[in-house]
């Protein structure tokens, strides 16, 4: 106001004063339109969720007064979903959960991982031999010497496109500052150790900080062998008698305590895409004309200016 | 001038914001597509507890019996140092703990096999034969007072031990009960450690035995009792993952006065003490006794 102001006083020409409450228009609008859509990624929970899926929809279901969830079968939208995760903490009401784009999948034999998804490396009882020797009191998954699992991941492009992606694995101990005598390997299906190997297990923590950038061609797949034990006897380091006290010494504590073991497995995925999909349908052309419209304004006000400074001369 | 310095700070703040908000609208539209597995598990839980008393099986004097007696006690060794065992003593004597006793506690998540040895076993002993000397009586023959003879028709091994299994739900079971069951006419008091190997030995006594053990614990299995090369006795038992053990094992013994009626054995009792003292001598005879318990707890792979 200021300007327009100041532009009066001076005996501005019409035009350029039109010209300038336009633009202020314009901005005013602009800024209208970002702050609208900005509301979308504020931290207030919100039942509004934006499809990050092309041609795919959005799955409408209810919760339950249990928590336990029912979707709507009849909805057109709920065919052909992947995944679905339900954000804790949300009340008896309709909401509606974005599926994860296919193209791009990592799965084991049980289940196609979403967000953040609770897989099985470890088990809550082991019974290679026919018999359960190891089994938890609570629920709790837990390890044990003679304990050890082959867990095996597989990475799929079902995309058109070459697609790139970074896997990132976390490992590390809580409860304890003891070390736990857990060995570890991770390999692809190329024949890459990523961490030891099938026959030269090395510390599970060895598995931490892994970062492991990959491409994959269209419709391929890699497959992934994280394996791990406690070795039952070991012989190594102070011999099987002073192993042996070490992990009845682990055993004894664990009573307890909560002598914890954590694996993260991480996976970014980038496609080569023009324009990424956002799921906001709304058509461009609108901004395209309000920033063209704008570009004139500013071309037009920039030479009226260079004449009126040429005339002032 | 000031006209056109603020024509251009306006220009330049339109300009700033219209890229500013490209970018900003850019970066909220950036597809990014992240998945992340986790697991996470525990050390399995442990917590066997085991003890064996570190008792004094044997003492080296015990009180009396007999209350005809003025003394306190009816058995002193002369050196008061050497344990003794001797007709009428037992472990179950007043200020004797005598009973050897290992206890397995806990609840571990792991399969678990206990494991109970008793080894190094000595029985006192008065092998077979015949024409032993008779300490008890001396006898004229022609004239001259001498010793009579008897026959030791069996090995005799007089301290009997007995071993008891109980829980803290009362439930038990021992030896003597067992033999009770397999032979009704059996009348002892225990085994020695000759008599129970045969007793482990005897499929019958296996049979009644195993079966009680395993059922005082609810995932208790694959008892077993078995008499070693080395002549050890080896009792164990298989515990399914998070099955409470709860076992005492009480050995005890005794060396009855007068075989608690089942017929007196004072010929061979004196001369095992003679024998003890010195003053006679008996081939495969063996006057010292000991016995060592040795528990082990052992995840089972």
């Amino acid at each position: 106001m200021s300007d327009y102001a100041s532009l009066k006083k001076t005996k501005t020409p019409r035009t350029l004063s039109v010209l300038l409450a336009l633009l202020i228009l314009l901005e005013i609008c602009s800024l209208g339109v970002l702050a609208s859509r900005m509301v979308t990624y504020s931290a207030k929970p919100t039942n509004r969720t934006i499809s990050l899926t092309q041609g795919a929809g959005v799955k409408i279901g209810r919760r339950n007064a249990d928590g336990s969830v029912t979707w709507d079968e009849g909805s057109a939208l709920n065919r052909g979903f992947l995944t679905a995760s339900i954000m804790p903490g949300i009340g008896a009401r309709r909401f509606a959960v974005a599926s994860a784009r296919p193209y791009f999948k990592v799965s084991d034999a049980d289940k196609v991982w979403g967000t953040e998804t609770a897989i099985e490396i470890f088990h809550i009882k082991y019974d290679e031999t026919g018999s359960v020797t190891v089994e938890t009191c609570n629920g709790d998954k837990v390890f044990a010497p003679g304990t050890g699992n082959v867990y095996t991941y597989t990475v799929k492009n079902d995309e058109s496109k070459v697609l790139d992606y970074t896997m990132y694995v976390d490992a590390w101990y809580e409860g304890t500052d003891e070390w736990i005598p857990i060995e570890a390997y991770l390999k692809d299906s190329d024949g890459k150790n990523l961490a030891g190997a099938p026959d030269n297990y090395v510390d599970v923590l060895d598995l931490n900080g892994i970062e492991e950038k990959k491409s994959l061609a269209p419709g391929a797949s890699r497959v992934y062998d994280l394996g791990w034990r406690w070795p039952f006897e070991r012989t190594d380091g102070d011999g099987l008698d002073a192993n042996d006290q070490y992990d009845t010494m682990l055993g004894n504590l664990a009573v307890d305590n909560d002598l914890k073991l954590t694996v993260r497995i991480r996976f970014i995925a980038e496609v080569d895409e023009d324009t990424p999909y956002t799921g906001d349908n709304s058509s461009i052309a609108p901004w395209a004309v309000t920033a063209g419209a704008s570009l004139v304004l500013i071309c037009v006000l920039l030479v009226l200016k260079k004449r009126e400074r040429k005339e002032e001369e | 001038m000031k006209k056109n310095k603020m024509m251009r700070i306006a220009s330049v703040l339109l300009v700033m914001t219209l890229i500013s908000t490209c970018a900003i609208s850019g970066t909220f539209a950036k597809y990014v597509t992240k998945v992340s597995g986790e697991d996470s598990a525990r050390v399995a839980k442990w917590g066997v507890v085991l003890t064996v008393s570190a008792g004094e099986a044997f003492a080296t004097q015990y009180e009396t019996h007999d209350d005809t007696y003025e003394g306190e006690y009816s058995v002193i060794a002369f050196n008061a140092e050497d344990k003794l065992v001797a007709p009428g003593t037992s472990s179950k004597d007043k200020d004797v703990d005598g009973d050897l006793v290992a206890t397995v506690m806990g609840t571990p998540e792991v399969a678990t096999r206990y494991t109970l040895k008793i080894e190094g076993l000595k029985d006192v002993l008065l092998p077979k034969k015949n024409g032993l000397t008779d300490y008890t009586e001396l006898k004229l023959v022609d004239g001259e007072y001498a010793y009579g003879t008897f026959d030791n028709s069996a090995d005799y091994t007089p301290v009997k031990w007995n071993l008891t299994v109980s829980n803290s739900n009362g439930k038990t079971v021992d030896l003597v009960t067992v033999a009770k069951q397999v032979n009704p006419n059996f009348n002892g008091i225990g085994f020695s450690f000759t008599e129970a190997k045969a007793l482990v030995n005897n499929q019958n006594a296996m049979n009644t035995l195993l079966p009680i053990l395993e059922g005082m614990a609810s995932g208790a299995s694959n008892a077993q009792v078995v008499v070693n090369d080395d002549g050890s006795i080896e009792i164990s038992m298989d515990f399914d993952p998070n099955t409470e053990m709860d076992y005492t094992f009480t050995l005890s013994w005794a060396w009855d006065f007068d075989d608690d009626g089942a017929g007196t054995y004072d010929k061979q009792d004196t001369l095992l003490g003679n024998i003890a003292a010195g003053v006679a001598t008996v081939e495969g005879a063996s006057t010292e006794i000991a016995a060592k318990l040795t528990a082990t707890a052992t995840q089972i792979d």
